[in-house]
């Protein structure tokens, strides 16, 4: 089941969401978004943070007030290790508030911890 | 070589193998502390085994030769306090029996992301950094306690998959194109079962990193462990008297693809009680191990000598032992020896052949890397 928060946005101002790790581990993961009105969800990116391509990935403007974003993080290592991602929302430069998303876990026997959380943009 | 000293040296050999149980069950590396169970998990298991002769994962619980059945890891610095506030009861004395484990990143004090992990040094060292604390009775009597603190440094090692950039980027890549559409672990939207979802993942992850593991088996490593404690009188923190040190320096090194030596080095300077007089010495271990994942050759010898005192100390002396062992089965290993490390069990002073058949009570290899 996802978690939930919600982070403050300015709705006329592109969105940055950038996904970092915090601890020694590989982090895969999938953005959605899905505005007030919309049938169905979208997928914006999907990616990993072992590779060499940035983990910065802008969301156009418009997003009215009440959109949703849902970020699916899996991470990757050594079994039973704490693990941290980071998500970071931000406009002009700058994190919005509430925008600074902490997940920490810790993996399972096999070395993975999977989240999922959904974030109100408000 | 005396009787006694070889029940020295023994013991000393006991205590690597003490080390070693620490470092599976409650220690502070993540692949000490896996559980693993079954065929799948026997490579990585025979890794950890493999580090018999490897500085202790948690130094102070070494130095008050205890095996805590359950280490306190705090998750913050605040738990870390109130740990330590619970160590000592209501009328000012320490308990016995604690044990803590901590490290930098686990009590939120570091964040070191991978790619720094991978690319510093010193990072990479803090990361890896122990601290443990323990209390046990003291020796003779029940009503003292000693207390310990230990620090591990893991200073290179090799053997840390995740510290490797290409296996890391083959991570990354295994795990998005499994959770790719189509994927075996297809991530088609939100709400989908996260733990069907990370047990998938797990069946990516994990053979990967064994297979890592197994290639890697004799990777270099070179770790640093100290430990130091204080005796306290009628477990009084108000009346301490310091008890000693002790040092480990441990490091492996490949013999091409199929060897590895393995030595580990100590130095203590311990005293029973704060007023009783101090006995220093010096223990070492070398291992050297060649062979496979079904029949090993292995040679190792054991020694110790008191510091500062004359050659006849009855402290002293050195056991070497080699031998042979083949994998009959899935969770049956027969090993046979030879040499003044097997002599205990023939009780003699003479070579003891065909000593040690082990049926169904080693599910690994005990001399394998």
């Amino acid at each position: 089941m996802a978690g939930t928060r919600t982070a403050d946005i300015d709705d006329g101002v592109d969105l940055d969401v950038n996904i970092t790790s915090g601890s020694p581990h590989v982090i895969a993961y999938i953005l959605w978004t899905r505005r007030p009105g919309d049938a169905d969800w979208t997928e914006v990116a999907r990616g990993n943070t072992s590779d060499n391509v940035s983990d910065h990935h802008i969301i156009k403007a418009p997003l009215p007030k009440g959109s949703r974003l849902t970020y699916w993080l899996g991470m990757g290592d050594g079994p039973g290790t704490k693990c941290r991602g980071i998500v970071t929302l931000a406009q002009n430069g700058k994190v919005v508030p509430d925008g600074l998303c902490i997940e920490d876990g810790k993996t399972d026997s096999n070395g993975v911890y999977v989240v999922e959380t959904e974030v109100t943009l408000q | 070589m005396r009787t006694h000293d070889r029940r020295l040296v023994g013991r000393w050999a006991l205590t690597c193998g003490t080390v070693l149980t620490l470092s599976v069950a409650g220690g502070g590396s993540a692949q000490a502390r896996q559980a693993a169970s079954g065929t799948a998990a026997q490579r990585e298991t025979q890794t950890q085994i493999s580090k018999t002769f490897i500085a202790p994962e948690t130094p102070a619980f070494t130095f008050l030769s205890a095996s805590p059945s359950k280490i306190t890891e705090p998750g913050t610095t605040r738990d870390f306090g109130a740990a330590l506030l619970d160590a000592i009861d209501e009328s000012g004395h320490v308990r016995q029996g604690v044990a803590l484990a901590a490290s930098l990143h686990g009590l939120g004090l570091l964040q070191v992301p991978l790619d720094q992990y991978q690319s510093s040094w010193l990072k990479r060292a803090l990361y890896r950094a122990e601290l443990s604390i323990g209390t046990s009775r003291a020796q003779g009597d029940s009503a003292s306690t000693d207390v310990a603190t230990g620090l591990r440094l893991t200073l290179f090692d090799r053997s840390d998959p995740i510290a490797d950039a290409d296996y890391a980027r083959q991570l990354g890549a295994a795990m998005s194109q499994a959770i790719a559409p189509g994927g075996k672990c297809a991530v088609s939207g939100p709400g989908g079962n996260t733990q069907m979802q990370q047990q998938c993942l797990g069946e990516i992850v994990r053979p990967m990193r064994e297979e890592w593991l197994a290639k890697h088996w004799n990777a270099p490593h070179v770790i640093l462990a100290a430990a130091g404690g204080v005796g306290l009188d009628q477990s009084r923190i108000n009346d301490a008297g310091w008890i000693g040190q002790q040092v480990w320096l441990s490091a492996a090194l490949p013999v091409m693809s199929r060897g590895r030596i393995t030595g580990l080095a100590e130095v203590s300077q311990r005293r029973p009680a704060p007023d009783s007089s101090y006995a220093s010495l010096f223990s070492y271990g070398l291992r050297g191990v060649f062979g496979g994942p079904t029949f090993n050759l292995f040679a190792e010898v054991l020694g110790r000598s008191e510091l500062g005192s004359s050659s006849d100390s009855d402290l002293g002396g050195s056991a070497w032992s080699g031998g042979v062992e083949f994998r009959a089965a899935d969770n049956v290993w027969i090993s046979t020896g030879f040499g003044e490390g097997y002599s205990s069990l023939s009780n003699s002073d003479q070579v003891a052949i065909l000593a040690n058949i082990r049926w169904a009570v080693s599910r690994e290899s005990r001399f394998n890397n």
